[in-house]
């Protein structure tokens, strides 16, 4: 794989929440506005892209045993420099916005789950790409679905009102409930696109391999009728 | 990886080793950082403060962060009736404590225009709610009032104190797209009400909410959230209805100095 393919995956093809279906936290957690789901979708990914390139560089050094624990506190460590850069330089209400999340990143699986399944496995540029990649697609869909909640709340998008006179709010949207929905609604999208995909071109729906997620059965479902 | 078959066993010293210098790296790196970053950040918050009391007092040209000073109720008690208030003055306390009541002077030409306090509620439904009030200098009414930081629902419990100004499309094509311009407070009914308001002891039973039989509005569905802004405001003016003098005198030097 060359290093730009390494980049898009993560933006479609194995997309970290669409497609992977990791991190949910603070996907359902931190999507009520668009701001703060783009807010915590970049700080997300400087941690992707820094621990997976340190992860990368030291993949020789560590002793396998140990290396869980080693990734832990390689990722904790960015995730504290992110919390410290955005108290000093980041809008104070995006830090009250985000609050909790940020420190939570460190215990995000996609994050461990990279530094675990790819940057412990190949070099210092490929990881660095795959982290971009998988960043950038965890915030796309984060802004995405942040987008569809606020707008669906209250006609707002990046707390710019789009709709004027839309005044009762919805909601719904806004809490837990919301999320499930919006996301529900998301991945039946995404699982809808690829089978169309897969049939136009004659084929059935496979898994891509490298995912390892065999223990869900939600696509042998779709792939037996 | 589980160990199925015997494998060369790795020295346990290597691990702790191997563990031991990330952690020690991992400290070093954060070290750095924070003390980089200590400048930048105490003065981000020392900005976030000034926002909130420049929409409180527009145009004030000292830095009542420096000069504030802490009041400090030594029983703790929720029953604010019997609490003792005690001056500490400049003296740097715990942020965010539910016993204290911080004073800020807002002075323009060293005259002072305005005395804005802020004092946590802890009865909020989520817990903890900063209330921050300004106060006329001369009979302590309330003059406005806002909420800094809250726990309270989004869109249920905020609409008692939201008052935050809406952007719109057509206002950003217009060029009126700021959201706060620090000039004007955007209204809000229920914190309005207290504009104008003063303590004194014997009315304590009335400053809480209309459904608790005192004189304060409330919004439906939303009753413990306006109890604890009432609270906070109440709180605010019961301490300086006590401290008035002494507010006063630790106020008034700074004249001299401008």
């Amino acid at each position: 794989m060359s290093t730009f393919s390494e980049f898009t995956k993560g933006i479609w093809k194995e997309n970290p929440i669409l497609v992977i279906v990791l991190g949910m936290c603070p996907t359902l957690a931190c999507t009520a506005n668009a701001k703060n789901a783009l807010g915590l979708g970049l700080a997300t990914m400087f941690v992707l892209v820094g621990s997976n390139m340190v992860v990368s560089l030291v993949r020789s050094v560590i002793p396998k045993k140990v290396r869980i624990p080693c990734y832990i506190v390689i990722i904790a460590t960015f995730v504290t420099i992110v919390e410290l850069l955005m108290k000093a330089w980041a809008p104070p209400t995006l830090n009250q916005a985000l609050g909790i999340f940020v420190p939570l990143i460190a215990v995000n699986c996609i994050v461990l789950g990279r530094a675990e399944a790819f940057a412990s496995k190949n070099g210092l540029i490929a990881s660095a790409a795959d982290g971009l990649g998988m960043g950038l697609g965890f915030t796309l869909a984060l802004v995405a679905l942040g987008c569809v909640r606020e707008f669906l709340c209250g006609g707002s998008l990046f707390t710019v009102k789009m709709i004027p006179g839309w005044d009762t709010q919805f909601m719904l949207m806004s809490f837990a409930p919301g999320a499930f929905f919006a996301l529900g609604c998301f991945l039946a999208g995404m699982n809808w696109l690829n089978m169309r995909k897969a049939k136009k071109a004659g084929l059935k729906l496979e898994v891509p391999l490298q995912l390892d997620c065999r223990h869900c059965n939600i696509c042998k479902m779709h792939l037996e009728d | 990886m589980s160990d199925s078959k015997p494998k060369p066993k790795e020295n346990v010293l290597v691990l702790v080793f191997a563990l031991t210098f990330i952690s020690a790296l991992a400290a070093g790196i954060l070290a750095c950082t924070s003390y980089l970053t200590q400048k930048p950040r105490a003065a981000a918050a020392l900005k976030e403060t000034n926002a909130a009391l420049l929409k409180l007092q527009p145009g004030f040209d000292n830095a009542p962060e420096q000069e504030k000073v802490f009041v400090v109720d030594s029983t703790s008690s929720p029953d604010l009736s019997q609490a003792k208030w005690e001056l500490l003055p400049g003296q740097p306390a715990e942020q965010g404590k539910a016993n204290q009541v911080v004073f800020y002077p807002a002075k323009r030409d060293g005259k002072l225009v305005s005395i804005i306090a802020k004092a946590v509620s802890p009865i909020g439904y989520g817990g903890n709610m900063t209330v921050m009030a300004a106060l006329s200098p001369a009979d302590g009414a309330v003059r406005d009032v806002i909420v800094t930081s809250n726990n309270e629902t989004p869109g249920l419990g905020d609409v008692v104190f939201n008052r935050s100004k809406e952007l719109t499309l057509w206002g950003l094509f217009q060029g009126s797209g700021k959201a706060d311009d620090g000039k004007s407070l955007p209204p809000n009914r229920t914190l309005d009400f207290f504009n104008g308001k003063t303590y004194t002891p014997d009315q304590a039973a009335k400053w809480t909410v209309k459904k608790d039989g005192g004189d304060f509005l409330f919004v439906t569905g939303a009753t413990v959230s306006s109890r604890a802004v009432t609270y906070g405001v109440k709180k605010i003016e019961a301490c300086y209805f006590d401290m008035k003098p002494k507010l006063a005198a630790a106020f008034a030097p700074a004249k001299q100095t401008n």
